[in-house]
């Protein structure tokens, strides 16, 4: 089968599944203000391409050609526009795709194959077939260092930089020696796999710079921006990128009043009181200091098997969540260990949930940055903080401890469609995720704004999905929210009118508590469209 | 006819071979106790240099008579003093000197030391009858009396012995019978008197019956528990190699080395096997005697222990015996050995076969053609040492040795946690540690003691699991001391010492390791706190081993017995670590493992597998090389450059008539076949045709990846992301377990070489070394000699450029004719071995 013929059948096959149209990358990934540019956008769905919707003002897209799996796309970007990514969707006759990047720089872009002439150089690459590596050479002086980044435009594409050197080679005196490499600072879920390296060269001389991709990805998708800079990159902090709006039970959100203030606005409860802060004493000190109920207990772990105590003294039986924050080096660098236990080392709570696999077999133990606990006893009890390595260490090993009264609230919420297309008569979901945290027992309200003529929003309900109790499971509750699920259905009209482009619709989700409705927890655009119905 | 020619003309160089010094052994020794005796050898050294046994021939006589009496070599001890044991034979006298001590107190009866003894020289409680792994016939008795405190139980109470329990069997029934003693079932089974498995083992009225029978009339007593001075800590045996002329004998001295430094000659007590009865026989009592050339093993046992002594049966004295200068310390204990097994070295390699041997060997590539031809015309008579500088040097280096220990650490997907980002992690931490040439000690140590998330923690996540302690110990242990305890971790081992507690007790090191995380992506290592829950209360969240015979919580116990106390939350291994890698097993596991990438074998062979039935070739070598290795901040490139330098190393493979039938000794260099990357690579360099490694299994499956154009075999990481049909076929490991790379050839690799892809496309592909010499007008004699050079680095004889001349004729296509050319030189054994 010939190439064109293979695309059309593939066009037809994305067709009859009714798929919306999707963008997977963007070449060239970035353009310099006060320019205009054209970027080839590759993905499905993209024949019949008519217009070109970017976030915010100053850059604005007009589709040139169109094709079903490459739209190319004349971007034009005011002087003066915010050095930043920028988002954008393209309209298609078969409706609004995703959101992708387009990123404004402020210095002028090369493409691969041309020379790096001088630093810092902005390249837009592309590794288009499997195995290939792309080569730039440098130019740098003894002692300097210089910084390298490369960052994906496609999701499945983990691309990898390296520095090569002549070599020493007997056998060949061209060849090439790596002297440094970077796939990522460090790979863990919820890490970017973008490729950064600092690399500080002894001797002066021309040394390449390579981008490949991991394991000898390739295609036409491949596309990657590559920067090379003088100087050290910063350090990246290797905390999970793209945190959600409400960061609740992550190691990184800042906790403390404002957190404990906000996150009784989501439950419309009371503020609580301010809790002191405490700093724990090594473990076997002689003077241990004692929060009294609540308080924030700071600390870092500074040398190999270092532990920290402090007491915890309540008067009565208490309803306790104790969050762990780690605002330097995080999981899986430093992973912080807290034990709550009575005088006598017995152990009553820990951040550790642990649990058997489905076999119960396997002990499986997690850290957990929220632990909700009732204390029962009243007196003191010993709190323990530590890495839960008995060797590791780090100047930014730091934490913040927690210790404070539940609060009842709506944690995370987030609205799972990035975007709906509806042909005429057709209905789909609205999905929106709530975690109740801390007891939670209000309701939650959620509504739709600004839907697009010849379309309603009505409640739905989901199947439910059956599932078996975990077998020991533990006791989950004390480390895991209540999740919920919300469905709200649109449904077009069979004569609702095709729009030329989306309308900007709005999901607000808000607590409601003994009839009283908090602030919102959840507001998010969405584009939603009428498309005309597509040819069987 | 002509062996008994050849054994007269043998007796008569013997004959005429006269004596020229003689010494008595041992030299020096304390008898202590009522009953202690000595066995001495007398050695004649004779003109030829070979040592012999002259023992039985020689006048002994001793100084003092009251204090020690001796008889045919035999001291016994008479009364406390000093003496002088003296031999004369032949003119030539030699004399020893010994001190009696203690006499006044008789040695207490000790079952280990008096019964054990008769059991293991008798083979009672070898591996093979009842020191077994379950016993036989329902006795289980310990290897080499190691545990006399079982055996003694099992004896005089009875009962059939349990692997997985420290219980016994059924009701326990009595083996000896304290009303009728010579009605004692163990009695009546040794001597044949009633039905037994292992035959008759001594006759009714012999010493050993009347010794057990003895001690059952006594009450069959265990007697009291021995001083912890008097506990054997180890054998030493004298000669530990010995020499013989066909038709010769040669006896045995054993010592135990007691705990508290002194000696007892265990001559008598021990059981001596021979691990090949043609080459050399050996009676109770260990008088060896000769049998066909060649070289074997006398294995040792006695309390518990094992020992061996290397036995050399020799030819004639070779007439005109080389004298080859030694390069470094390596090749005087090659040579020792050779001259006095009368094995002559070959000469000195030539310039092209050492270079192609240095290239293959340091860097697992071969010289370009251009590079043969420069080195073979320098006349700088430092060349070598300056070419061993290069390569040593050299990016390839670090490319190779990367390569050799991705197989030793097992660097692949689904032994580290099946995630191949988590195997990358593990794999730049092996290439950083070869490219910045880490100290061994360090590498072993980041190894051992890895703990968070770093890359040599991922090689404890076999299949995404911890994995089991023992396994994991029993790995570690064989990389790093090169010995197998696996086979203690059912039980003792049946052949060493290793029992089954001290597996566990070393397996206890990895026993808390344990892993945070959930979903398979994020595993943290860490090692569990002792007797910290640290979970939710609800289930017990504790860790700890147990052990699985006596069901006893374990605790991490070294292999020499002392137990290590980390603390409640400390890593073990971390105590672990330090003590392995200042054990002389570790250097010796290292040095030795280095040597066999370089000479073909190991010292001992298998590399991973040293115990004292499997001695070392050249046990004061391989010593030497340790502590050299050890002093040198344990330097692998220093370790490399010392054996390459070496005139062993650099020895010609070309045998001579005397010393073709050497495989053990290094007199020549030995040809092995090139590890399939290896020979992939070199025949991608010959043909000018690099291989295309992709991530597709079959042919027409999607390529999802495809390494680098130009990345060489050795250069992949996981062998489970790039298939390749050549590289499994020629024995890549998949390194799921240790990798054990087979070199033997078989069907498969011949159908290749007929009609794979790899040997056939390159001749055809376009841009290869054929094309682009073709492309320039070269002749076919030009043509042939840049392949030789390229695949042999050499250049064709005159015989073969005549041959090749009417290939070319009878084929009629010429450029069909080279391809045929350069399909014979990938085919040959010559292109892919190592020689």
């Amino acid at each position: 089968m010939s190439g064109a013929r293979l695309a059309a059948a593939l066009a037809a096959a994305w067709t009859a599944a009714g798929a919306d149209p999707k963008i997977a990358s963007v070449f060239p990934m970035s353009g310099r203000a006060g320019s205009e540019f054209d970027v080839t956008v590759r993905g499905t769905g993209l024949d019949a391409a008519r217009a070109v919707m970017f976030d915010g003002t100053g850059v604005v897209g007009r589709v040139i050609e169109s094709k079903p799996e490459e739209a190319r796309v004349r971007v034009t970007v005011e002087p003066g526009v915010a050095y930043d990514a920028r988002g954008f969707r393209i309209v298609t006759s078969w409706g609004v795709t995703n959101r992708a990047e387009i990123r404004v720089t402020d210095s002028r872009t090369a493409s691969e194959d041309e020379p790096v002439a001088s630093l810092p150089a902005l390249i837009n690459g592309v590794l288009s077939l499997p195995g290939e590596t792309d080569s730039y050479w440098i130019g740098v002086a003894a002692g300097e260092t210089i910084g390298i980044e490369a960052i994906s435009g496609l999701a499945s594409f983990d691309p990898a930089v390296s520095v090569w050197a002549p070599s020493a080679s007997w056998f060949d005196k061209t060849r090439l020696e790596r002297i440094a490499v970077n796939d990522e600072p460090l790979y863990f879920p919820g890490l970017d796999t973008a490729a950064r390296l600092t690399h500080r060269f002894d001797k002066a001389g021309k040394y390449c710079v390579r981008v490949s991709g991991f394991q000898g990805q390739g295609g036409p998708g491949y596309v990657y921006q590559l920067r090379i800079a003088r100087g050290a990159l910063t350090p990246p902090k290797l905390h999970p990128v793209n945190e959600p709006e409400w960061p609740e039970r992550s190691f990184v959100r800042r906790v403390g009043p404002e957190w404990m203030a906000a996150a009784a606005r989501r439950g419309l409860q009371k503020p609580p009181k301010a809790v002191e802060s405490y700093k724990a004493a090594l473990e076997g000190a002689a003077d241990v200091p004692v929060i009294d109920e609540t308080g924030m207990v700071e600390g870092r772990i500074g040398a190999s098997d270092e532990a920290h105590e402090i007491r915890l003294k309540i008067a009565e039986t208490r309803d306790l969540a104790i969050e762990v924050e780690t605002p330097g080096a995080t999981l899986p660098r430093f992973n912080p260990v807290v034990r709550v236990m009575q005088p006598d080392g017995h152990e009553v709570v820990t951040n550790v949930y642990t649990k058997r696999n489905n076999n119960g077999l396997y002990m499986m133990k997690m850290i957990q940055a929220k632990t909700v606990v009732t204390l029962r006893s009243v007196g003191e009890y010993r709190i323990q903080i530590r890495d839960i390595t008995s060797d590791r260490h780090a100047p930014d090993f730091a934490y913040r401890v927690l210790i404070r009264p539940r609060i009842p609230h709506i944690g995370s919420a987030a609205l799972v469609e990035d975007r709906v297309n509806l042909e005429p008569g057709q209905s789909k979901p609205l999905t929106v995720n709530v975690d109740r945290e801390e007891g939670f027992k209000g309701f939650v309200a959620i509504s739709v704004e600004g839907l697009p003529p010849g379309i309603t929003a009505v409640a739905g309900l989901e199947n439910p999905v059956e599932r078996p109790p975990l077998p020991n499971a533990g006791r989950r509750e004390r480390y895991y929210p209540v999740p919920q699920t919300a469905t709200v259905m649109l449904i077009a009209s069979p004569d609702a009118p095709p729009g030329e482009l989306p309308s900007r619709a709005r999901v607000i989700a808000r607590p409601v508590v003994d009839g009283r409705v908090g602030e919102a927890v959840l507001n998010k655009e969405v584009p939603v469209m009428v498309v005309a119905r597509r040819p069987s | 006819m002509r062996l008994l020619a050849a054994l007269a003309m043998a007796a008569a160089i013997q004959a005429q071979d006269r004596a020229v010094s003689m010494r008595v052994e041992p030299a020096n020794r304390v008898l202590r106790g009522a009953d202690a005796s000595q066995r001495y050898l007398a050695i004649a050294t004779m003109a030829s240099g070979i040592e012999r046994d002259v023992t039985a021939d020689v006048a002994w006589s001793v100084s003092g008579t009251a204090r020690a009496s001796i008889e045919s070599g035999n001291l016994r001890a008479l009364s406390d003093g000093g003496v002088a044991v003296a031999a004369r034979w032949r003119g030539l006298s030699a004399s020893a000197r010994a001190r009696v001590e203690d006499t006044a107190r008789a040695r207490e009866f000790q079952f280990g030391l008096d019964i054990g003894g008769i059991l293991t020289r008798n083979g009672c409680n070898g591996a093979s009858c009842h020191g077994g792994v379950k016993g036989r016939g329902g006795l289980k008795l310990s290897a080499g009396a190691l545990h006399p405190k079982d055996d003694w139980e099992w004896i005089v109470k009875g009962g059939e012995y349990q692997v997985l329990s420290a219980e016994p069997k059924g009701p326990r029934k009595p083996r000896v019978n304290l009303e009728q003693p010579e009605k004692s079932l163990v009695l009546e089974k040794a001597a044949g008197l009633v039905a037994h498995g292992g035959g008759r083992r001594f006759a009714p009225g012999s010493p050993d019956h009347t010794a057990m029978l003895d001690w059952i009339r006594k009450g069959a007593p265990f007697g009291p528990p021995g001083a912890k001075d008097d506990q054997v800590a180890r054998l030493e045996v004298f000669p530990r190699v010995v020499t013989l002329e066909a038709g010769s004998k040669h006896g045995l001295l054993v010592t135990a080395h007691l705990e508290g430094g002194g000696t007892r000659d265990f001559t008598p007590h021990a059981l001596y096997v021979s691990s090949d009865k043609d080459i050399a026989g050996v009676e109770s009592g260990g008088a060896i005697t000769a049998g066909r050339l060649g070289e074997t093993a006398i294995l040792i046992r006695a309390a518990g222990l094992a020992a061996s002594a290397t036995v050399g049966v020799v030819g004639p004295p070779v007439a005109a015996y080389p004298n080859e200068p030694g390069f470094n310390f390596i090749d005087g204990y090659v040579f020792d050995k050779l001259r006095k097994f009368r094995v002559p070295p070959s000469g000195l390699s030539g310039d092209a076969e050492f270079l192609r041997r240095a290239c293959l060997d340091l860097t697992g590539m071969l010289p370009p053609p251009d590079r043969v031809r420069e080195f073979v015309a320098n006349k700088d008579p430092d060349k070598r040492r300056k070419l061993i500088d290069a390569l040593i040097g050299s990016p390839e280096l670090v490319d190779y040795w990367t390569f050799r220990f991705d197989d030793v650490f097992r660097l692949s997907i689904f032994a580290n946690g099946i995630q191949p980002k988590w195997s990358q992690m593990y794999g730049e931490w092996v290439r950083d540690a070869i490219a910045s040439n880490k100290p061994y000690d360090r590498i072993a140590r980041e190894r051992l003691t890895a703990q968070g998330y770093d890359g040599p923690t991922r090689h404890f996540l076999p299949y995404d699991v911890i994995g089991p302690p023992g396994e994991t110990m029993a790995e570690e242990l064989r990389v790093f001391f090169g010995r197998r305890l696996d086979c203690a971790q059912c039980h003792n081992h049946p052949y060493e010492a290793w029992t089954q507690d001290q597996f566990w007790g070393m397996a206890a090191f990895f026993g808390r390791m344990f892993k945070m995380g959930d979903t398979g992506r994020e595993y943290v290592i860490f090692d569990h706190p002792l007797n910290e829950a640290m979970g939710n209360g609800d289930v017990d969240g504790n860790v700890k081993m147990f052990h699985p015979r006596t069901k006893a919580e374990l605790k991490p116990v070294l292999l020499d017995g002392r137990a290590v106390d980390a603390g409640t939350r400390k890593s073990p291994r971390h105590e672990l670590a330090e003590w392995v890698v200042k054990h002389p097993y570790f250097s010796e596991a290292i040095v030795n493992r280095m040597w066999a990438y370089f000479f073909g074998r190991g010292l001992v062979d298998p590399v991973d597998d040293f115990r004292s039935t499997n001695p070392p070739t050249h046990p004061e070598l391989l010593e030497r090389l340790a502590r050299e290795f050890r002093g040198r901040g344990h330097d692998l490139r220093w370790l490399m450059r010392a054996l390459v330098e070496s005139r062993v190393y650099q020895a010609s493979g070309i045998a001579a008539d005397a010393n073709r039938g050497d495989r053990t000794n290094y007199s020549h260099s030995l040809s092995r076949p090139l590890d399939a990357e290896v020979l992939l690579d070199a025949i991608s360099d010959v043909t000018g045709v690099p291989e295309t490694f992709t991530t597709a299994v079959s042919a027409g499956a999607k390529v999802n990846g495809q390494a680098a154009p130009g990345v060489r075999a050795v250069q992949l990481r996981e062998p489970d992301l790039f298939y390749s049909r050549f590289l499994e076929l020629y024995g890549r490991p998949n390194r799921l377990s240790m990798p054990e790379r087979s070199s033997k050839a078989n069907l498969g690799q011949a159908l290749h070489v007929l009609a794979g892809t790899v040997y056939n496309e390159k001749l055809e592909a376009p841009g290869g070394r054929l094309q682009r010499l073709l492309a320039a007008g070269k002749t076919d004699a030009e043509i042939a000699e840049e392949f030789y050079l390229a695949a042999f680095a050499r250049t064709p004889s005159k015989e073969e450029l005549s041959g090749i001349a009417e290939l070319a004729a009878a084929r009629g296509d010429r450029k069909e004719a080279l391809k045929d050319l350069v399909w014979a030189v990938l085919a040959s054994r010559e292109f892919a071995e190592n020689h």
